[in-house]
């Protein structure tokens, strides 16, 4: 059983990935994560389809495997192209430290990288779309969605006695 | 098929549990990270070995690749609990009574101070060199990790930064 759903796994993440990589690229990196659950679920029911149809002998407890194995992957796929959407501070210094080369970066030119790397803009405005900020007599409000939340980290913050940082 | 899930939350269990205790002993994460990941990977070809008996091959392969991926969802939340510019944004609104002005929480979190502070631990961490007037990179993980995202951004997006 697991060796079938070993090998129908392969098949069906690696085409659910190349089917999310062109439609990504077709509709420009619109509707990323809603695109990518439906490639991989669909690409699992089209190899499950075929498989079944050609007489394949898979029980129900490898059917559930595999189906909780692709939504674990779909989870991790998401977390990785949130960081692809997103360029990280640390990493977008990187990446303009890698394109000064050799020479170095310097500090008119870090000065130039920081004016065209509105990071807080595009934090507020992701916490607007996502729901976890709205506008309230003209201030930032936390909704009750993110009262929830970061009640919940503060928790887990006072247990890990973690300090926390402005940066 | 129950042992199979029972094995794999008991070894992601202790793991956790292992990464939030050496954490608020040690006050080091990175160690809690290391050690929580370790744990994952030997624990559970060691649990369904020697505690399922299991001899199919695929099986444990399976069950590793599970718990791997749940361990990297593990660590993605608790890493953006612990360092997300997003999720500090809300703990500050939250610390002002659960409003306060943009202007407000840019003084905090503008982006000239974030840019420079991260710039300063990347010096700090030796990841980067300072001369008299000149930033160099001297961190080849950094760059490796630079070029895969910007590679994947590439890619799937057909731009090198949300900026562009």
């Amino acid at each position: 059983m697991f060796e079938t759903a070993f090998y129908l796994l392969c098949a069906s993440l690696a085409s659910g990935l190349i089917l999310h990589w062109g439609a990504a690229r077709l509709t420009k990196g619109r509707r990323l994560y809603l695109s990518a659950f439906i490639c991989l679920n669909g690409c699992l029911c089209l190899v499950l389809g075929i498989g079944f149809l050609g007489g394949m002998t898979l029980s129900a407890a490898g059917v559930l495997v595999m189906a909780l194995f692709t939504e674990s992957f779909f989870a991790v796929y998401a977390l990785i192209l949130i960081g692809v959407v997103n360029d990280s501070p640390t990493l977008a210094i990187v990446k303009a430290l890698m394109k000064a080369g050799p020479t170095g970066l310097s500090k008119a030119d870090f000065d130039a990288f920081i004016v065209a790397h509105p990071f807080f803009r595009s934090r507020v405005d992701a916490l607007q779309a996502t729901g976890d900020v709205m506008l309230k007599n003209e201030q930032l409000a936390l909704t009750p969605r993110s009262k929830f939340i970061v009640a919940v980290i503060s928790v887990y913050q006072r247990f890990l006695k973690l300090e926390r940082e402005t940066g | 098929m129950t042992d199979f899930f029972i094995a794999l939350f008991a070894t992601l269990f202790v793991s956790v549990l292992a990464d939030l205790m050496i954490s608020r002993i040690t006050g080091r994460r990175l160690r809690g990270y290391a050690t929580s990941f370790l744990l994952t990977l030997i624990g559970v070809p060691l649990v369904f070995v020697f505690v399922l008996k299991t001899t199919d091959v695929f099986e444990v392969l399976l069950g590793l690749g599970l718990g791997l991926m749940w361990w990297f969802i593990y660590l993605n939340v608790v890493q953006a609990v612990e360092s997300s510019l997003r999720i500090r944004m809300l703990l500050e609104i939250r610390k002002n009574g659960g409003q306060m002005a943009a202007d407000e929480l840019r003084a905090i979190y503008n982006d000239e101070t974030l840019i420079r502070l991260r710039m300063q631990r990347l010096v700090q961490g030796g990841a980067v060199e300072q001369d008299q007037d000149h930033w160099h990179l001297r961190s080849g993980k950094l760059k490796t990790a630079a070029q895969f995202f910007s590679a994947l951004k590439q890619g799937l997006l057909g731009k090198g930064s949300q900026f562009d």
